[in-house]
């Protein structure tokens, strides 16, 4: 092997080595940071570790004092000083000097890898592995970082505006609850905005006065945020917005926004508001979705109770929706009886409606429905369709019999009143 | 342009003579390293040592090993630069150069702080230059060329010892310590025998002394290792950012450049008569006390403290972190 040939390869290895140590480098603060920052509750931009192979590129083409790296590649290659001085006979010394040296070189067998996996690399290895371990353990932060923008945060708030029938598929049957018919989809974002991990002990009355506090501090920290944020705070705007955010329900909001604040620089501002108005976004929605589902919540025991008769036992959830439920109901369409049209009775085999035979006749009396928004059956249905989304309710009042087939399957509607829901929607789609 | 034969013949020839030297001088290994590295390095060495110590034959018997040429100048206080270098003398077709000792190839200089300095410079000249003028014509002097000159560092009384800029001009500076006890009876044992001292047969020759001069010459030395002796030979500096406390406290003047050129000639040396085609930092670390010790110049407060120069020397090298 000529000289040029094992100095070029030991130059390789150490490009490489020193490729390595930049990427170990890397980790190793990559690694810090996260445990760092999952120790304080803050969120980790993702340009850190995107940082790690950009490093290694760094660390490949660093420029390189060749004289030294060679003296040091030689020591630990256990060669000694022989590829210096070889790199020096290369470059214009005696060739008598050359000859010896190469083959001593040759002869004592150098591990290029020791190069790369020397015990710097291997402790640095595995002081990275115990870093990981530890960052393992520690919990990842899950608040909404204010430094994301809206895409992120919306990954850490339920997604509220999912389409419905999908929604409606992810929940297993077997997971229905019990307290059913009181559910609503919204419960979680309301817990979210408000920070709260059970939202039991709270009335529905509390809770949309809470929700409805909450959205008014979050818009006007929003405001202020935005207002404030253009060069900066000034040490009276930054306590005068750290008492603001110090009444934020939301712990993990709270204090990214305080910690955000205290910083004062204007981007950090601007992502603290960022990251307030989608909360405020979210709370809108919950507030919205929280007052149908409280009304749903509270009129269904009421029309149970009406159905029930003497025995009071309102409280059937609507998967239980019995054949008192369906008289109730036949109560507010106007006095048209659905238990009467063939097929819809209780226990009642299905058979096929009479099509085409329920429009008004010429001389008769046109049955007297509410509908829009101003009809109570509309204030009681569409919220009692657990998952319906806020937005699809405002457009269109009924589900597709597709979404109504999901509706069944999901929630576990039993057999035997799965005609009638059919049937129900089915008149409700203006398909009598 | 030097032969892989010329390395191999000049190595082995390099190891016998160190048995051959064994066999006429007791111990004193140490010294006779510094003489071979100064002579392959084309130096001069400065030997130190109280009288008896077998100086003097040492050098006898290296010059004789060598195959070179051995003169010995015994220096007294009116010794006249004439009397060394040569002088004209009239014989019947005119003026003719009577070469005086110094014309050998081994020049023992005994006691060279006894003559004055005219003397000495006379000296010091011919070993700076490696020729010697007397009247109109310069004579150049046999190559290789080393003079050894020794001091007695005890008996100061009526000596002219040597200004530092001519120490300087020593390659290397030899410490000639007593012998052991072990080595004192072999001393002995050696001188009373009857058979008295058998001087070394010569193992080598002016040539091969000389292609020995030049392989070492060859010897690559990485650039990382001569910032190392420069920042050795700083460090002695107390004006310097590297040197340590006690070089600042004690230190008068520090090694001159020279001392970075000994560092790096004693090392090739070194090297060469270990066996090696390389020179290591081992090589430098062993060859910086000769090669500073007489370069560094204490302050009174270190005669004062007892700190001599080889203690201050081994300061900086610690200070100085090794490629």
């Amino acid at each position: 092997m000529g000289e040029e040939r094992i100095l070029g390869q030991v130059r390789g290895w150490t490009r490489v080595q020193n490729g390595v140590r930049f990427g170990l480098g890397g980790v190793v603060v990559a690694l810090g940071a996260t445990l760092v920052a999952r120790a304080l509750g803050w969120a980790l931009p993702r340009e850190i570790w995107d940082s790690v192979p950009v490093l290694v590129g760094i660390g490949l083409a660093w420029p390189r004092r060749w004289d030294r790296v060679l003296l040091r590649a030689g020591r630990r290659l256990g060669v000694g000083e022989r590829l210096a001085a070889l790199d020096v006979l290369a470059r214009g010394g005696s060739p008598a000097l050359i000859v010896p040296l190469r083959e001593e070189i040759a002869a004592a067998r150098p591990q290029p890898g020791r190069l790369v996996a020397g015990r710097v690399e291997v402790a640095v290895v595995c002081f990275s592995l115990a870093l990981g371990v530890v960052v393992s353990f520690l919990p990842p932060t899950g608040s909404i970082p204010a430094a994301l923008g809206p895409r992120e945060g919306a990954v850490a708030l339920p997604d509220v505006r999912a389409e419905p029938s999908a929604a409606l598929e992810t929940a297993p049957s077997s997971s229905v609850p019990r307290d059913f018919a009181s559910y609503s989809p919204y419960a979680d974002l309301v817990a979210a905005v408000l920070g709260l991990d059970d939202l039991g002990a709270l009335s529905p009355e509390e809770l949309a006065r809470r929700l409805v506090e909450e959205e008014g501090l979050l818009r006007e920290l929003v405001e202020r945020l935005r207002a404030a944020a253009l060069g900066g705070l000034s040490p009276a705007e930054r306590a005068e917005l750290a008492a603001l955010a110090e009444r934020v329900s939301r712990p993990d909001l709270r204090e990214r926004v305080e910690a955000l604040v205290a910083d004062g620089a204007e981007a950090k501002v601007r992502e603290a508001a960022e990251a307030v108005d989608a909360v405020a976004e979210a709370a809108a929605s919950a507030a919205a979705g929280n007052e149908a589902g409280a009304h749903a919540s509270d009129r269904a025991p009421e029309e149970g109770r009406t159905a029930g008769g003497a025995n009071g036992e309102g409280t059937a959830p609507f998967g239980e929706f019995g054949a008192e439920g369906a008289e109730a109901l036949d109560d507010t369409l106007g006095g048209d009886r659905l238990s009467d049209a063939p097929g819809t009775g209780f226990g009642e085999p299905l058979v096929p409606g009479p099509h085409g035979e329920w429009g008004a006749s010429p001389g008769g009396r046109a049955p007297t429905l509410l509908t829009g928004n101003d009809g109570p059956l509309r204030t009681y249905l569409l919220p009692g369709i657990p998952g319906e989304p806020a937005e699809a309710s405002a457009t269109s009042s009924v589900l597709t019999p597709q979404e109504v087939e999901v509706v069944l399957g999901a929630r576990g509607i039993p057999a035997e009143f799965r005609d009638l829901v059919r049937r129900y929607f089915e008149i409700l789609g203006g398909n009598p | 342009m030097i032969t892989r034969e010329d390395l191999t013949q000049a190595r082995t020839a390099l190891a016998t003579l160190r048995e051959e030297i064994g066999h006429t001088i007791v111990g004193q290994g140490e010294v006779v390293d510094v003489v071979l590295w100064a002579i392959l390095a084309r130096g001069h060495v400065l030997l130190e040592g109280v009288p008896g110590l077998g100086k003097t034959l040492l050098v006898r018997s290296l010059a004789r090993a060598l195959g070179l040429s051995f003169s010995r100048i015994q220096f007294t206080p009116d010794l006249m630069p004439a009397d060394i270098v040569g002088t004209n003398v009239f014989s019947g077709d005119g003026f003719r150069f009577l070469p005086g000792p110094l014309f050998a190839h081994v020049v023992l200089a005994d006691e060279v702080n006894r003559a004055t300095p005219k003397t000495q410079s006379a000296l010091l000249e011919a070993m700076q230059e490696g020729q010697a003028t007397v009247g109109t014509e310069t004579h150049a002097l046999p190559n290789p060329f080393a003079v050894l000159a020794t001091q007695n560092p005890i008996e100061m009384e009526g000596t002219y010892p040597l200004p530092e800029a001519q120490v300087d001009r020593f390659l290397f500076k030899a410490e000639v310590k007593f012998p052991t006890e072990e080595e004192l009876v072999a001393i002995v044992e050696r001188n009373t025998s009857g058979q008295g001292i058998a001087l070394p047969d010569p193992v080598l020759s002016e040539a091969a002394v000389r292609r020995a001069q030049a392989v070492v010459a060859a010897y690559p030395v990485p650039r990382p290792l001569m910032e190392y002796a420069a920042a050795l030979v700083l460090a002695t500096h107390p004006g310097s950012p590297r040197a340590p406390e006690a070089v600042r406290r004690y230190v008068q003047y520090g090694a001159s450049p020279r001392g970075s050129l000994a560092l790096v000639l004693g090392a090739k040396a070194r090297a060469f008569l270990s066996g090696r085609y390389h020179v290591g930092v081992e090589d430098i670390q062993a060859v910086l006390r000769p090669a500073l010790v007489h370069r560094i110049i204490p302050n009174f407060r270190a005669d004062a403290d007892g700190v001599s120069a080889a203690d201050l020397g081994a300061e900086a090298a610690k200070a100085v972190r090794a490629p």
